[in-house]
C-alpha cells in the first residue's frame, strides 16, 4: 500500500444524501465585462468555469458521483455567437439533475432558456457500452456584447476512476475553478500541471473532506508553429481515486502504477477476445535459439503484412481484424508483435510511453492517459546477451535501433506474474529509459537537373529520395493513392516551384523497405522561366522550395518554447548547366545559420555546371522560447535563396573581343 | 405485401465468382447490387410506406471497406425501423450476422442545423479483407407519406453491378415518376407488372460505372440518374384521395400548413414602429429596413422537428429568442412586413454549391431553403434574410439561378432566379510597390474595392473578426505572396461594396542578381484561376459564381531602369478571359490585367480546353522584366 493511503484514516461511509450540486449564477463581480482593450484578438472570453464534484460511495449499491458545470462566456465578436449554441453529450446512465442557462445582454436584461428550448436525443454506436444522451440548446437574444451563462448538475451512477481536464480553452478564461467534495472512504489523488504552482486546498469536514482549486487570467491554448505539446505546457489538472474503503476493506483502483497497468496487461496479455483468430506462421527455424533473429523476421513480417496505418489509442482492434485488413494502428501493431513473440517462446513485454517531448508518465500520479503508446521491452534472455527495445511503428528501424521519437524516453513496462497458489495473474509496472541505437536521421533529398535554353525556357528533371522514417511516411501515404495521384501530386510538386510548369513525366515512389528508401522522379518544363536581358539570361532560383519557407516568418511575438522533435535532414540541390555560348557570373554567397535549425546555403562551379545547395538540418531539443531569433534567422537564412538569381552571359564576339 | 423482397434468408451467393481485381483494378469494392423496395398501403390510421434498403457489397482492398458501411438515415418524427439485419461472409466463406441490437443509431443532425428528429442507423467495417462481402438490409415504415417524395439514386462511388429501384401500390392506387439525370429529364422508363392485388414500378440499371470524386465537381447526385416518385392516388377508409394537382395546389396546400405562423406579438409591432420611424413611405426602403433587421438581429439557428422541416416557428417565438433557421427568418420578416402594409409570401428553393435542381414533383422534398417573395407595385423581390451581409434586392449566390416556388394561397408562382453577371462580383486591386534598400523586399500601399459576392463575403468576415483580425484579413484579399499588412482600414458604409487599403510589406519583389532584379507578376501576386490537377475528368467543373478582378499592379522605379517588357496578352475563350498590359508609366512600371469569368458549369469533354485556358493565364503571370538598379548586398 502507498503512503498515500495509508497516511488517511478511514473513517466509515458517507452515506446520508445531499442537496444537489447546483451553485449560484456568477456573481455580478464576476461577471464585469473586462475594458475594451482587454483581450485583444478573442472572439470570446470565459469568464467563469467551474467544475465541481461531489462523490458518494454507498454499501448497498452502485457509487454515485454528481458533477456540477457552470460557464459564462463573454461574446466580443460574430465569431464568439458560435458559443451561444450549445451541445451537451453525456453517458445514457447518467441523470440530469438541474440545469438552467441565460442570455444578460449588453444593456443587462436577463432571458432565460426556456424548458421548450431545450431538446435531448439519445445515441448508441455499434457497441453496447457506447450509449449516450445529448442536450442541446441554444440562447436567446443573444449579441456581441452578450453574455452566455449555463450551469448544469448530472449524476453519474458510478465515480469515474479518473478525471483530466485542460483549463486553457480556445478562447482565454478568466476565472477557473474546481470544487471536488468525498467521503474519507474514497482515497484520491489530484494535481495540478502548469499552474503556475496554484495549491489546492483541504477541508477537513468529518466524514468527507472538499478540494478547492482555482485559476485566473489564463490565455486562450496555444496555436504557435513548433510548440510544445499542449500536456507541457497548457495548465490541466487531474483527479484519480485511488482506493475505496467499503465495510473495513479497501479496494484499490489506481492506488500504485501497479494497479494503473493492470487494464492494459489484461487485454495484452490474458484477452482471448482480442487475440484469438490471429496464427499467423512466421518461419524462424534458420535461428534457432537467435532471439535477435526471430525478432528481426517478426518485424519485417509485420512490416509487409501488418504495415502502419495511423498513430492510435490502446488497444485498437481484435488481432485478426488487424491480420485480415493487411495494416495496423501502432498499438495494434505493438500487440501483434509481442502475441507473436510470445507464440515463439521469446519474452516479451509491452511498454507504455509517452515520448521524446510528448510528456512523461508521472511517477506521482499513476494512471495511463499520458503514456499513450506502445512499445515492445524484450528482456535479455537465452539466445539475446542485452535488454532489447522495439517500437514497431519504426518500420525502417533495425533491431537494436530506436526512432527519433523513443529518445530520452522512460517508458512503462507492464509485465504480471502468477504469485504463489493464485490463479489470477497480478500486473506490475515497472519504469524503464528506453535504451537503443540512436536511428540515423531520416533524410529528404531533392535533387533539380536544370536545363535553361537561350530563349529562357528551363527543363528540370527531379528526383525525391526519402530515408528512414521519411521513406515510411511515404511509403503509408503511397498506399492511399491511385494511379491518377500521383501524376496529380507530380503537378502540384511542380508549380509549387514554378508555377507555369507542366510535367513532362514521372515516376511514382520506388520503395525500397530493405534499405527503407522511397524514390521518384519528376521533370517539368517551363516556357520562358529565364529572362533575357540584353546579352544575359537570369534564371531566378525562386524554384527552391519547401522546408522552413514558411516557418518562422514573424521576427518577434513568440510566446512559446520551441520543441523540435523530429530529427532530419533537408537537400535541397539544382545542378544547373551553364548553356552553350553562354558563361555564367557572380554566384550566390555561401551562408549559413545555427540554433534549433542549421541552415547552410552553398554555391559552386563544376566545369560547365553550378551546383546550388541548401540544407537543414533539425536538432531536437526544447528551446527556451529566448532562443527565438535564431530560429527566425534560420528561416530566413533558409528563404533568402528564392530571392536570388543566377546571370547567364552570352560569350559572343564582342565580348571575346574585350577580353 | 410483398414479402419477398423482406426475405428472411439472402439471395444466393457464389463466392467463386466475385468480381475482383483483375475485373475492376481501380476499383476497392463493388456492389453487387442494391435493392430499394417501396410498398405503400393502408393502416389503421392512415397511410404508410415500408422501405426496404438492401446493400451487398464485396471488398477488393481492404481500404474499400468503408463501402460496406451500414448508413441509413430516418426522421423519428415520421418513420419507424421495423428491422434491420445483416451478414458479413469472409473469403472462407465464414458467416458473422448481426441485426438491429449491433447497429448504432445517432442523433444525426450536425453543422448548420441544433437540433432535428432526424437520425441515422450506422456499422463500420474497416480492414475486411479482400473477398469479404457484406450484406445489410433496413426495413422503415413511413407515416403518412402522401405529401412527400421519395428518391432513388443510381449510382455510388464504386462500381455497381446491379440496382433496383421497386415501388408498389394496392391495385386501384397509383404513382407518379420522374426519372432525370443532371436534374434534366431522362428516359428510363419502369417496367410496370399488374398483380392480383398490387401494381409494381420497377427500375432497373446494370453496370454502373465508379461516380468519382473530383475537385471543384458537383455533387455525386447531381449527375447519376434519379427516380423521383410520389403517391398519385389512393384510398382511405374507402375514401379516394388523390396527390396536389400542380404546383399551385401544392403550394396552397403549404401556405395553409404554415398559417398562423405570422401572428405579429407587441414585442413585433414596436420594433417595426421603431424601426420604420423615420423611413419614408417608399414601400421598398421600408421593406429593406425591416429586411436588414431580422437579417442583422435574428441569429441562424435550426430546431427542425416533425413538420417543423417546413412550417416556422410562430413569429413571435422567433422574435423573442432572435434565433431561428431561414423559413423563421423569412416567416418573421413575412409578419413584419404585413404590419407595415406589404405583402409577403415564403418561398422555397434548393440552395445549391453551383448545380440549381429543379423541382421535380409538386410535392415536399425538392427544397433546402426558404426565402420571401416581397410584393411591391407589382414587382416582386426575393429576399433572403437568412443570409448575414447580401443587401435588399439581391440574393446569395446559393439562390441564384434557382427554382422558386412561391407559397401562395391564389396561385403559383415559380420563379427562376436570375445568375449574377461576372462584373456583379468584382474585385478590383491598386498596388502600388516601392522596393526597399534591400533590393529584395519592397512597401507598398494597396486599395482594395470588392462588390456582389465578394463584398457580402469580406463583410461577412469583418463581422466575425476580432480585434487586430483586420490586418490578416486584408493581407488574405490582396493575394500578395509573403505580405505582412500594417495600418488597415475598412469602410464598409458604400451601398453594395467594400472598401479597404493598407499599407504591405513584401518580403520579396523579386530574384536578385547583382545589379539586376527580375520583376515577376507570379511571384508577388496570386494568379487568378482555379487549380486543376487531374489529367482526365470525369465530371463537370462547377463555377458557382461569375467573377471579374481587376488588378493594377505598380512598381516604382525609383533608381531602377526597366528592361524589355513583355507583350500584352489577351486570352479570350468561352470559359472566360484574361487581359495583362505592361506599361511604363513616368516612374513606374505598370501591369494591369482583367480576369474575368461566368458562372458555368463545363463539361468534361471541355476539360482539356479549360486547362489550356487557366495554363494560359498562369504563363501570362510568369512572364517578367528585368529592373537595372544599383548593386546591393
Amino acid at each position: 500500500m502507498k503512503k498515500i493511503l495509508m497516511a488517511m484514516l478511514v473513517v466509515g461511509l458517507a452515506g446520508c444524501s445531499h442537496a444537489t450540486l447546483v451553485g449560484d449564477w456568477a456573481p455580478d463581480t464576476m461577471l464585469e465585462k473586462p475594458p475594451a482593450d482587454a483581450y485583444s484578438g478573442a472572439d470570446a472570453v470565459v469568464l467563469v468555469k467551474e467544475v465541481k464534484a461531489r462523490m458518494e460511495v454507498r454499501r448497498a449499491t452502485h457509487d454515485v458521483s454528481e458533477w456540477h458545470h457552470h460557464q459564462a462566456v463573454l461574446i466580443k465578436t460574430e465569431a464568439g455567437l458560435d458559443e451561444a449554441n450549445v451541445r451537451l453529450t453525456y453517458a445514457k446512465k447518467a441523470k440530469f439533475l438541474h440545469f438552467s442557462a441565460r442570455t444578460i445582454t449588453p444593456d443587462g436584461e436577463i432571458f432565460e432558456v426556456g424548458p421548450e428550448a431545450i431538446h435531448e436525443a439519445d445515441g448508441k454506436g455499434d457497441e453496447e457500452d457506447q450509449e449516450y444522451q445529448v442536450r442541446v440548446f441554444a440562447f436567446p437574444r443573444v449579441e456581441v456584447g452578450s453574455i452566455v451563462e449555463f450551469r448544469y448538475t448530472v449524476e453519474l451512477p458510478w465515480i469515474p476512476s479518473h478525471y483530466s481536464r485542460f483549463v486553457s480553452t480556445k478562447h482565454p478564461v478568466k476565472h477557473y475553478s474546481v470544487e471536488l467534495e468525498g467521503p474519507k472512504a474514497l482515497y484520491y489523488r489530484v494535481k495540478a500541471y502548469h499552474a503556475d504552482g496554484t495549491p489546492w486546498s483541504l477541508e477537513d469536514e468529518g466524514d468527507s473532506w472538499r478540494l478547492r482549486w482555482s485559476m485566473s487570467d489564463i490565455p486562450a491554448a496555444s496555436k504557435e508553429s513548433y510548440a510544445p505539446h499542449e500536456r507541457l505546457r497548457e495548465p490541466r489538472w487531474m483527479f484519480g481515486v485511488q482506493g475505496v474503503s467499503v465495510a473495513g476493506t479497501l479496494y484499490e483502483r489506481n492506488s500504485d502504477w501497479d494497479h494503473a497497468v493492470a487494464w492494459v496487461g489484461k487485454r495484452v496479455y490474458h484477452d482471448d477476445e482480442l487475440t484469438s483468430g490471429f496464427d499467423p506462421k512466421i518461419d524462424v527455424s534458420a535461428c534457432g535459439e537467435d532471439v535477435g533473429c526471430k525478432l528481426r523476421n517478426v518485424h519485417g513480417w509485420l512490416n509487409e503484412n501488418a504495415p502502419l496505418k495511423s498513430w492510435a489509442e490502446f488497444p485498437g482492434r481484435k488481432l485478426r481484424a488487424v491480420g485480415d485488413s493487411k495494416e495496423a494502428t501502432n498499438v495494434e501493431k505493438a500487440r501483434a508483435m509481442q502475441k507473436i513473440l510470445e507464440e515463439l517462446d521469446v519474452k516479451s513485454r509491452v511498454a507504455l510511453y509517452a515520448g521524446f517531448l510528448r510528456g512523461d508518465a508521472d511517477d506521482d500520479f499513476p494512471h495511463t492517459t499520458d503514456v499513450d503508446r506502445l512499445a515492445i521491452y524484450v528482456p535479455k534472455q537465452d539466445g539475446l546477451d542485452e535488454d532489447l527495445w522495439v517500437d514497431p511503428a519504426c518500420e525502417y528501424c533495425a533491431i537494436g535501433e530506436i526512432p527519433y521519437w523513443l529518445r530520452d524516453t522512460r517508458a512503462v513496462v507492464v509485465d504480471y506474474e502468477y504469485e504463489q497458489l493464485a490463479t489470477v495473474p497480478t500486473y506490475r509496472a515497472r519504469f524503464m529509459p528506453v535504451t537503443g541505437k540512436a536511428q540515423a536521421p531520416s533524410s529528404y533529398t531533392y535533387r533539380y537537373g536544370v536545363d535553361v535554353q537561350p530563349n529562357g525556357d528551363v527543363r528540370v528533371r527531379s528526383t525525391i529520395s526519402k530515408t528512414a522514417n521519411a521513406a515510411q511516411m511515404a511509403r503509408l501515404d503511397g498506399r492511399k493513392k491511385k494511379a491518377d495521384d500521383w501524376q496529380s501530386m507530380a503537378k502540384t510538386f511542380a508549380e509549387a516551384r514554378i508555377e507555369q510548369a507542366k510535367v513532362v513525366k514521372q515516376t511514382p515512389y520506388d520503395f525500397d523497405t530493405d534499405k527503407w528508401t522511397a524514390n521518384r522522379a519528376i521533370e517539368f518544363e517551363a516556357t520562358g522561366y529565364a529572362v533575357r536581358d540584353g546579352d544575359s539570361l537570369i534564371l531566378p532560383l525562386s524554384f527552391f522550395s519547401g522546408g522552413l519557407d514558411d516557418s518562422f516568418k514573424s521576427a518577434g511575438g513568440r510566446k512559446q518554447p520551441i520543441a523540435v522533435r523530429q530529427l532530419y535532414e533537408r537537400v535541397e540541390e539544382a545542378t544547373i548547366r551553364i548553356p552553350d555560348g553562354f558563361d555564367v557570373q557572380t554566384l550566390p554567397s555561401g551562408v549559413s545559420s545555427s540554433g534549433p535549425f542549421e541552415v547552410r546555403i552553398e554555391a559552386e562551379r563544376d566545369g560547365r555546371l553550378v551546383r546550388i545547395r541548401r540544407i537543414l538540418r533539425t536538432k531536437p531539443g526544447m528551446y527556451p522560447v529566448d532562443s527565438y531569433p535564431k530560429a527566425f534567422e534560420a528561416g530566413e537564412t533558409f528563404r533568402k535563396i528564392r530571392s536570388e538569381a543566377l546571370t547567364f552571359v552570352e560569350q559572343g564576339p564582342a565580348i571575346a573581343g574585350r577580353k | 405485401m410483398l414479402l419477398g423482397c423482406r426475405a428472411a434468408t439472402w439471395a444466393p451467393l457464389d463466392l467463386a465468382s466475385l468480381p475482383d481485381k483483375k475485373s475492376h483494378p481501380d476499383a476497392d469494392a463493388v456492389v453487387l447490387s442494391e435493392q430499394r423496395t417501396i410498398e405503400y398501403f393502408e393502416a389503421e390510421d392512415g397511410v404508410r410506406n415500408r422501405s426496404t434498403h438492401h446493400w451487398r457489397v464485396v471488398v477488393l482492398d481492404p481500404k474499400g471497406s468503408e463501402h460496406a458501411n451500414l448508413v441509413s438515415g430516418y426522421d423519428r418524427s415520421f418513420v419507424t425501423v421495423e428491422s434491420v439485419r445483416g451478414q458479413l461472409v469472409r473469403p472462407t466463406g465464414e458467416v458473422e450476422t448481426f441485426t438491429q441490437q449491433d447497429v448504432g443509431d445517432h442523433p444525426a443532425f450536425g453543422g448548420s442545423i441544433l437540433y432535428a428528429d432526424s437520425r441515422a442507423l450506422t456499422k463500420s467495417f474497416q480492414g475486411l479483407p479482400a473477398g469479404t462481402v457484406v450484406d445489410w438490409e433496413v426495413t422503415l415504415v413511413e407515416r403518412d407519406p402522401t405529401w412527400r417524395i421519395d428518391r432513388h439514386f443510381f449510382g455510388w462511388r464504386i462500381p455497381v453491378k446491379s440496382s433496383r429501384f421497386e415501388v408498389s401500390v394496392p391495385t386501384g392506387w397509383s404513382i407518379d415518376h420522374q426519372v432525370t439525370k443532371q436534374w434534366a429529364p431522362h428516359d428510363m422508363p419502369p417496367q410496370t407488372v399488374d398483380e392480383a392485388k398490387a401494381q409494381r414500378h420497377v427500375w432497373t440499371a446494370t453496370d454502373l460505372a465508379a461516380v468519382e470524386t473530383e475537385a471543384s465537381g458537383p455533387s455525386f447526385v447531381d449527375v447519376i440518374p434519379v427516380v423521383t416518385v410520389r403517391l398519385a392516388k389512393w384510398t382511405e377508409k374507402g375514401v379516394p384521395k388523390s396527390a396536389f394537382s400542380s404546383y399551385e395546389d401544392y403550394a396552397r396546400w403549404m401556405f395553409e400548413l404554415q398559417s398562423g405562423t405570422a401572428v405579429p406579438s407587441d414585442g413585433i409591432r414596436t420594433i417595426v414602429d421603431e424601426v420604420l420611424a423615420d423611413a419614408p413611405e417608399d414601400p421598398r426602403v421600408r421593406a429593406a429596413k425591416l429586411y436588414e433587421w431580422v437579417r442583422d438581429n435574428v441569429r441562424y439557428v435550426a430546431v427542425e422537428v416533425g413538420v417543423g422541416g417546413w412550417r416556422p416557428h410562430e413569429a413571435h417565438d422567433v422574435f423573442a429568442k432572435r434565433y431561428g433557421d431561414c423559413k423563421d427568418k423569412a416567416n418573421l420578416l413575412r409578419t413584419m412586413l404585413q404590419l407595415a402594409g406589404i405583402e409577403s409570401h415564403l418561398a422555397e428553393l434548393y440552395s445549391h454549391d453551383g448545380v440549381p435542381r429543379p423541382f421535380v414533383l409538386p410535392n415536399a422534398g425538392h427544397s433546402n431553403h426558404a426565402i420571401l417573395a416581397v410584393h411591391l407595385d407589382g414587382e416582386t423581390i426575393l429576399a433572403d434574410p437568412t443570409t448575414r451581409t447580401v443587401p435588399f434586392g439581391s440574393l446569395p449566390v446559393s439562390d441564384q439561378g434557382a427554382d422558386v416556388l412561391v407559397l401562395r394561397p391564389d396561385t403559383a408562382q415559380m420563379i427562376r432566379t436570375p445568375q449574377a453577371a461576372p462584373d456583379h462580383n468584382n474585385k478590383k486591386l491598386k498596388i502600388v510597390l516601392t522596393p526597399d534598400a534591400s533590393g529584395i523586399s519592397a512597401v507598398g500601399e494597396v486599395d482594395l474595392t470588392v462588390r456582389g459576392a465578394f463584398g457580402w463575403s469580406l463583410r461577412g468576415e469583418l463581422l466575425r473578426a476580432a480585434d487586430g483580425d483586420e490586418k490578416n484579413i486584408f493581407s488574405g484579399w490582396v493575394w500578395l505572396e509573403d505580405a505582412k499588412a500594417s495600418k488597415v482600414t475598412f469602410d464598409t458604409k458604400g451601398e453594395g461594396e467594400v472598401r479597404g487599403s493598407g499599407r504591405v510589406k513584401l518580403a520579396r519583389i523579386g530574384t536578385r542578381a547583382g545589379d539586376r532584379l527580375v520583376f515577376k507578376p507570379a511571384e508577388v501576386l496570386r494568379t487568378p484561376g482555379r487549380r486543376l490537377n487531374e489529367d482526365k475528368r470525369t465530371q463537370p467543373v462547377v463555377f458557382a459564381r461569375g467573377i471579374l478582378r481587376d488588378t493594377e499592379l505598380r512598381v516604382k522605379l525609383d533608381g531602377y531602369t526597366a528592361g524589355e517588357l513583355p507583350k500584352a496578352t489577351k486570352i479570350e475563350s468561352e470559359f472566360g478571359t484574361f487581359v495583362q498590359t505592361w506599361a511604363l508609366e513616368s516612374d513606374a512600371l505598370v501591369v494591369r490585367s482583367r480576369f474575368e469569368r461566368p458562372a458555368q458549369v463545363v463539361p468534361p469533354e471541355k476539360y482539356d480546353a479549360l486547362r489550356r485556358f487557366f495554363a494560359a493565364v498562369v504563363q501570362a503571370r510568369g512572364e517578367g522584366v528585368v529592373l537595372r538598379g544599383e548593386e546591393t548586398k
